[in-house]
Protein backbone atom coordinates (compact mmCIF):
# COMPACT_ATOMS: atom_id res chain seq x y z
CA UNK A 1 0.00 0.00 0.00
CA UNK A 2 1.46 3.38 -1.02
CA UNK A 3 1.68 6.30 1.37
CA UNK A 4 -1.10 8.11 -0.45
CA UNK A 5 -3.37 5.09 -0.28
CA UNK A 6 -2.69 4.69 3.42
CA UNK A 7 -3.36 8.38 3.96
CA UNK A 8 -6.62 8.19 2.03
CA UNK A 9 -7.74 5.13 3.97
CA UNK A 10 -6.89 6.86 7.22
CA UNK A 11 -8.83 9.97 6.17
CA UNK A 12 -11.78 7.79 5.18
CA UNK A 13 -11.95 6.03 8.52
CA UNK A 14 -11.50 9.31 10.39
CA UNK A 15 -13.83 11.59 8.46
CA UNK A 16 -16.03 9.12 6.53
CA UNK A 17 -18.68 8.90 9.26
CA UNK A 18 -18.85 12.69 9.46
CA UNK A 19 -19.26 13.12 5.70
CA UNK A 20 -21.83 10.33 5.58
CA UNK A 21 -23.86 11.76 8.45
CA UNK A 22 -23.74 15.21 6.88
CA UNK A 23 -24.89 13.88 3.50
CA UNK A 24 -27.57 11.72 5.10
CA UNK A 25 -28.86 14.71 7.01
CA UNK A 26 -29.07 16.78 3.85
CA UNK A 27 -30.44 14.10 1.51
CA UNK A 28 -32.61 12.20 3.91
CA UNK A 29 -31.56 8.71 2.84
CA UNK A 30 -28.53 6.57 3.43
CA UNK A 31 -28.21 5.15 -0.07
CA UNK A 32 -27.66 8.55 -1.69
CA UNK A 33 -25.53 9.61 1.28
CA UNK A 34 -23.18 6.67 0.63
CA UNK A 35 -22.84 7.71 -3.00
CA UNK A 36 -21.96 11.24 -1.94
CA UNK A 37 -19.48 9.79 0.54
CA UNK A 38 -17.70 7.82 -2.21
CA UNK A 39 -17.71 10.76 -4.60
CA UNK A 40 -16.25 12.97 -1.90
CA UNK A 41 -13.36 10.62 -1.25
CA UNK A 42 -12.84 10.14 -4.97
CA UNK A 43 -12.36 13.92 -5.12
CA UNK A 44 -9.94 13.67 -2.21
CA UNK A 45 -7.95 10.97 -4.02
CA UNK A 46 -7.71 13.26 -7.02
CA UNK A 47 -6.50 16.16 -4.92
CA UNK A 48 -4.50 14.78 -2.03
CA UNK A 49 -2.36 17.90 -1.98
CA UNK A 50 -5.42 20.04 -1.32
CA UNK A 51 -6.48 17.74 1.48
CA UNK A 52 -3.02 17.80 3.09
CA UNK A 53 -2.64 21.55 2.94
CA UNK A 54 -6.20 22.43 4.04
CA UNK A 55 -6.22 24.54 7.18
CA UNK A 56 -9.10 22.40 8.44
CA UNK A 57 -9.44 19.01 6.76
CA UNK A 58 -12.87 18.59 8.29
CA UNK A 59 -14.09 21.87 6.80
CA UNK A 60 -12.43 21.06 3.47
CA UNK A 61 -14.21 17.71 3.26
CA UNK A 62 -17.57 19.17 4.21
CA UNK A 63 -17.06 21.80 1.53
CA UNK A 64 -16.44 19.12 -1.11
CA UNK A 65 -19.36 17.00 0.07
CA UNK A 66 -21.58 20.05 -0.04
CA UNK A 67 -20.61 20.82 -3.64
CA UNK A 68 -21.30 17.23 -4.66
CA UNK A 69 -24.64 17.34 -2.87
CA UNK A 70 -25.64 20.53 -4.62
CA UNK A 71 -24.62 19.14 -7.97
CA UNK A 72 -26.56 15.95 -7.40
CA UNK A 73 -29.64 17.76 -6.21
CA UNK A 74 -29.56 20.01 -9.23
CA UNK A 75 -28.89 17.20 -11.68
CA UNK A 76 -31.37 14.71 -10.38
CA UNK A 77 -33.86 17.34 -9.20
CA UNK A 78 -34.22 15.39 -6.04
CA UNK A 79 -36.49 16.92 -3.54
CA UNK A 80 -34.80 17.29 -0.21
CA UNK A 81 -36.63 15.34 2.40
CA UNK A 82 -37.57 18.12 4.66
CA UNK A 83 -39.54 16.12 7.15
CA UNK A 84 -37.34 13.94 9.30
CA UNK A 85 -40.38 11.85 10.18
CA UNK A 86 -39.90 10.21 6.80
CA UNK A 87 -36.16 9.99 7.17
CA UNK A 88 -34.81 6.50 7.82
CA UNK A 89 -31.75 8.04 9.41
CA UNK A 90 -33.74 10.11 11.79
CA UNK A 91 -36.19 7.37 12.62
CA UNK A 92 -33.65 5.82 14.94
CA UNK A 93 -34.46 8.64 17.25
CA UNK A 94 -35.21 9.47 20.71
CA UNK A 95 -38.19 7.75 22.11
CA UNK A 96 -37.67 9.10 25.62
CA UNK A 97 -38.46 12.78 25.20
CA UNK A 98 -41.23 13.68 22.75
CA UNK A 99 -40.00 17.28 22.86
CA UNK A 100 -36.91 16.20 20.98
CA UNK A 101 -39.01 15.01 18.06
CA UNK A 102 -40.97 18.25 18.18
CA UNK A 103 -37.72 20.16 18.10
CA UNK A 104 -36.70 18.22 14.99
CA UNK A 105 -39.78 19.42 13.24
CA UNK A 106 -39.06 22.96 14.36
CA UNK A 107 -35.51 22.68 13.01
CA UNK A 108 -36.85 21.40 9.71
CA UNK A 109 -39.02 24.48 9.40
CA UNK A 110 -35.99 26.75 9.59
CA UNK A 111 -34.70 28.29 6.35
CA UNK A 112 -32.24 25.94 4.69
CA UNK A 113 -29.26 28.25 5.21
CA UNK A 114 -29.95 28.50 8.93
CA UNK A 115 -30.59 24.80 9.36
CA UNK A 116 -27.35 23.94 7.57
CA UNK A 117 -25.14 26.02 9.85
CA UNK A 118 -27.01 24.82 12.92
CA UNK A 119 -26.47 21.19 11.91
CA UNK A 120 -22.80 21.78 11.23
CA UNK A 121 -22.36 23.41 14.62
CA UNK A 122 -24.51 21.24 16.86
CA UNK A 123 -24.47 17.91 15.08
CA UNK A 124 -21.05 17.82 13.45
CA UNK A 125 -19.36 20.04 16.02
CA UNK A 126 -17.72 22.36 13.52
CA UNK A 127 -16.54 25.72 14.82
CA UNK A 128 -17.84 28.95 13.30
CA UNK A 129 -14.53 29.26 11.48
CA UNK A 130 -14.77 25.74 10.05
CA UNK A 131 -18.33 26.34 8.92
CA UNK A 132 -17.29 29.57 7.23
CA UNK A 133 -14.50 27.68 5.47
CA UNK A 134 -16.81 24.86 4.37
CA UNK A 135 -19.56 27.06 3.04
CA UNK A 136 -17.29 29.81 1.70
CA UNK A 137 -19.12 32.51 3.62
CA UNK A 138 -17.87 35.12 6.10
CA UNK A 139 -17.73 34.09 9.74
CA UNK A 140 -20.12 36.95 10.56
CA UNK A 141 -22.71 35.34 8.31
CA UNK A 142 -22.30 32.03 10.12
CA UNK A 143 -22.76 33.82 13.43
CA UNK A 144 -25.87 35.70 12.31
CA UNK A 145 -27.46 32.57 10.81
CA UNK A 146 -26.91 30.66 14.04
CA UNK A 147 -28.31 33.54 16.08
CA UNK A 148 -31.38 33.73 13.85
CA UNK A 149 -31.91 29.96 13.99
CA UNK A 150 -31.64 29.80 17.78
CA UNK A 151 -33.91 32.82 18.17
CA UNK A 152 -36.55 31.10 16.01
CA UNK A 153 -36.26 27.86 17.94
CA UNK A 154 -36.47 29.67 21.25
CA UNK A 155 -39.55 31.50 20.05
CA UNK A 156 -41.06 28.20 18.98
CA UNK A 157 -40.27 26.68 22.37
CA UNK A 158 -41.83 29.61 24.19
CA UNK A 159 -45.00 29.26 22.16
CA UNK A 160 -45.46 25.67 23.23
CA UNK A 161 -47.40 24.97 26.38
CA UNK A 162 -44.84 23.08 28.40
CA UNK A 163 -41.94 25.20 29.66
CA UNK A 164 -38.84 24.27 27.73
CA UNK A 165 -36.57 24.18 30.75
CA UNK A 166 -38.84 21.64 32.46
CA UNK A 167 -38.90 19.42 29.39
CA UNK A 168 -35.17 19.28 28.99
CA UNK A 169 -34.61 18.45 32.61
CA UNK A 170 -36.82 15.34 32.51
CA UNK B 1 -26.81 46.14 26.59
CA UNK B 2 -30.05 45.45 24.78
CA UNK B 3 -31.93 42.18 24.89
CA UNK B 4 -30.98 41.09 21.38
CA UNK B 5 -27.26 41.64 21.91
CA UNK B 6 -27.42 39.79 25.20
CA UNK B 7 -29.09 36.82 23.51
CA UNK B 8 -26.45 36.72 20.80
CA UNK B 9 -23.67 36.77 23.32
CA UNK B 10 -25.36 34.03 25.33
CA UNK B 11 -25.65 31.85 22.23
CA UNK B 12 -21.98 32.38 21.37
CA UNK B 13 -20.97 31.65 24.94
CA UNK B 14 -22.97 28.42 25.00
CA UNK B 15 -21.32 27.36 21.74
CA UNK B 16 -17.85 28.26 22.98
CA UNK B 17 -17.33 31.01 20.42
CA UNK B 18 -16.65 33.95 22.73
CA UNK B 19 -13.19 35.27 23.45
CA UNK B 20 -12.03 35.08 27.06
CA UNK B 21 -12.35 38.84 27.52
CA UNK B 22 -15.88 38.96 26.16
CA UNK B 23 -16.87 35.99 28.23
CA UNK B 24 -15.52 37.64 31.38
CA UNK B 25 -17.45 40.82 30.59
CA UNK B 26 -20.62 38.87 29.93
CA UNK B 27 -20.21 37.02 33.19
CA UNK B 28 -19.96 40.35 34.98
CA UNK B 29 -23.09 41.65 33.22
CA UNK B 30 -25.02 38.56 34.24
CA UNK B 31 -23.80 38.92 37.81
CA UNK B 32 -24.85 42.56 38.01
CA UNK B 33 -28.24 41.94 36.38
CA UNK B 34 -29.79 38.86 37.96
CA UNK B 35 -32.97 39.37 35.94
CA UNK B 36 -31.05 38.17 32.86
CA UNK B 37 -30.63 34.70 34.31
CA UNK B 38 -33.92 33.33 32.89
CA UNK B 39 -32.87 34.51 29.41
CA UNK B 40 -29.61 32.62 29.70
CA UNK B 41 -31.46 29.58 30.97
CA UNK B 42 -33.86 29.60 28.04
CA UNK B 43 -31.03 29.95 25.51
CA UNK B 44 -29.15 27.07 27.10
CA UNK B 45 -32.27 24.92 27.17
CA UNK B 46 -33.07 25.67 23.52
CA UNK B 47 -29.56 24.80 22.38
CA UNK B 48 -29.52 21.67 24.51
CA UNK B 49 -32.76 20.42 23.03
CA UNK B 50 -31.69 21.33 19.48
CA UNK B 51 -28.41 19.45 19.99
CA UNK B 52 -30.25 16.39 21.21
CA UNK B 53 -32.67 16.56 18.29
CA UNK B 54 -29.88 16.82 15.76
CA UNK B 55 -27.60 14.27 17.36
CA UNK B 56 -30.38 11.73 17.67
CA UNK B 57 -29.82 10.97 14.01
CA UNK B 58 -26.07 11.31 14.11
CA UNK B 59 -24.93 7.74 13.60
CA UNK B 60 -26.56 5.79 10.79
CA UNK B 61 -27.04 2.20 11.88
CA UNK B 62 -25.38 0.66 8.83
CA UNK B 63 -21.59 0.34 8.98
CA UNK B 64 -19.45 2.56 6.79
CA UNK B 65 -19.12 0.99 3.32
CA UNK B 66 -15.61 0.14 2.11
CA UNK B 67 -13.75 2.85 0.28
CA UNK B 68 -14.28 2.82 -3.46
CA UNK B 69 -11.50 0.92 -5.25
CA UNK B 70 -11.36 3.65 -7.90
CA UNK B 71 -10.37 6.17 -5.22
CA UNK B 72 -7.70 3.82 -3.92
CA UNK B 73 -6.34 3.27 -7.43
CA UNK B 74 -6.12 7.01 -8.06
CA UNK B 75 -4.40 7.60 -4.74
CA UNK B 76 -1.94 4.78 -5.47
CA UNK B 77 -0.96 6.47 -8.75
CA UNK B 78 -0.14 9.70 -6.96
CA UNK B 79 2.93 9.30 -4.83
CA UNK B 80 3.31 11.77 -1.99
CA UNK B 81 6.48 13.28 -3.45
CA UNK B 82 4.72 14.47 -6.58
CA UNK B 83 1.73 15.94 -4.82
CA UNK B 84 3.12 17.11 -1.53
CA UNK B 85 4.84 20.19 -2.94
CA UNK B 86 2.72 23.06 -1.76
CA UNK B 87 1.61 25.55 -4.35
CA UNK B 88 3.37 28.44 -2.66
CA UNK B 89 6.78 26.81 -3.18
CA UNK B 90 6.03 26.44 -6.87
CA UNK B 91 5.06 30.12 -7.03
CA UNK B 92 8.24 31.12 -5.19
CA UNK B 93 10.34 29.06 -7.60
CA UNK B 94 8.63 30.70 -10.58
CA UNK B 95 9.31 34.18 -9.14
CA UNK B 96 12.98 33.39 -8.55
CA UNK B 97 13.32 32.09 -12.08
CA UNK B 98 11.62 35.20 -13.45
CA UNK B 99 13.98 37.55 -11.60
CA UNK B 100 16.99 35.50 -12.60
CA UNK B 101 16.00 35.67 -16.25
CA UNK B 102 15.25 39.37 -15.87
CA UNK B 103 18.74 39.94 -14.45
CA UNK B 104 20.34 38.14 -17.33
CA UNK B 105 18.45 40.25 -19.84
CA UNK B 106 19.16 43.57 -18.13
CA UNK B 107 22.41 44.49 -19.97
CA UNK B 108 22.18 48.06 -21.29
CA UNK B 109 20.82 48.40 -24.78
CA UNK B 110 21.50 51.46 -26.83
CA UNK B 111 18.96 52.70 -29.28
CA UNK B 112 19.94 55.49 -31.53
CA UNK B 113 16.83 57.53 -32.04
CA UNK B 114 18.16 59.37 -35.03
CA UNK B 115 18.84 56.11 -36.82
CA UNK B 116 15.69 54.25 -35.88
CA UNK B 117 12.95 56.86 -36.31
CA UNK B 118 11.33 56.61 -39.76
CA UNK B 119 10.30 60.27 -39.69
CA UNK B 120 13.91 61.34 -39.40
CA UNK B 121 14.93 59.16 -42.26
CA UNK B 122 12.28 60.92 -44.36
CA UNK B 123 13.51 64.27 -43.09
CA UNK B 124 17.03 63.46 -44.15
CA UNK B 125 15.76 62.48 -47.53
CA UNK B 126 13.90 65.80 -47.89
CA UNK B 127 16.91 67.80 -46.72
CA UNK B 128 19.11 65.98 -49.16
CA UNK B 129 16.76 66.63 -52.05
CA UNK B 130 17.70 69.47 -54.38
CA UNK B 131 14.22 71.03 -54.16
CA UNK B 132 13.90 72.40 -50.66
CA UNK B 133 10.14 72.73 -50.67
CA UNK B 134 8.55 74.26 -47.64
CA UNK B 135 5.84 72.05 -46.22
CA UNK B 136 4.13 71.23 -42.94
CA UNK B 137 5.64 67.77 -43.04
CA UNK B 138 9.07 69.26 -43.40
CA UNK B 139 8.47 71.63 -40.49
CA UNK B 140 7.30 68.74 -38.35
CA UNK B 141 10.24 66.68 -39.37
CA UNK B 142 12.59 69.52 -38.57
CA UNK B 143 11.10 69.97 -35.14
CA UNK B 144 11.57 66.28 -34.43
CA UNK B 145 15.05 66.46 -35.74
CA UNK B 146 15.80 69.48 -33.55
CA UNK B 147 14.52 67.68 -30.51
CA UNK B 148 16.28 64.43 -31.15
CA UNK B 149 19.52 65.66 -32.53
CA UNK B 150 20.65 66.55 -29.01
CA UNK B 151 19.20 63.52 -27.34
CA UNK B 152 21.57 60.98 -28.74
CA UNK B 153 21.22 57.48 -27.22
CA UNK B 154 18.61 56.12 -24.90
CA UNK B 155 19.93 53.74 -22.25
CA UNK B 156 17.36 51.06 -21.62
CA UNK B 157 18.72 48.94 -18.83
CA UNK B 158 15.65 46.85 -18.07
CA UNK B 159 12.22 46.28 -19.60
CA UNK B 160 10.63 47.48 -16.37
CA UNK B 161 12.92 50.47 -15.73
CA UNK B 162 12.49 53.99 -17.06
CA UNK B 163 14.76 54.68 -20.09
CA UNK B 164 17.72 56.99 -19.39
CA UNK B 165 19.53 59.36 -21.72
CA UNK B 166 23.06 58.27 -22.35
CA UNK B 167 26.05 59.85 -23.98
CA UNK B 168 25.62 61.67 -27.26
CA UNK B 169 26.35 59.61 -30.28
Amino acid sequence: MSDSTAELTQAYSEYGPLVRAYAAGRLGNLHDADEVLQETFLAVAQNMAGFRTASSQKAWLIGIARNILRHRLRKLTLRRTADLEHDPVARSTNEIDPRVDDMKLAINRLPDAQREVLELRLKHECSYEEIAGSLHIPIGTVRSRIHAAVASLKEWAERTKEPLTTATRT
Amino acid sequence: MNHETLERLLIDRRLGELTEDTEALLKEVLRLAPDTAPIAERIDATLELASRALRAAKSPAAPLPPLNSQSLAIAAKRPISSTALPGRFAIAAALILTFWLGGRMSSPTSISVSDRTPQLQITKAIDASPVNVWSLGQLAARSVQTRTSDSANIQWTSPIARPQLGAKS
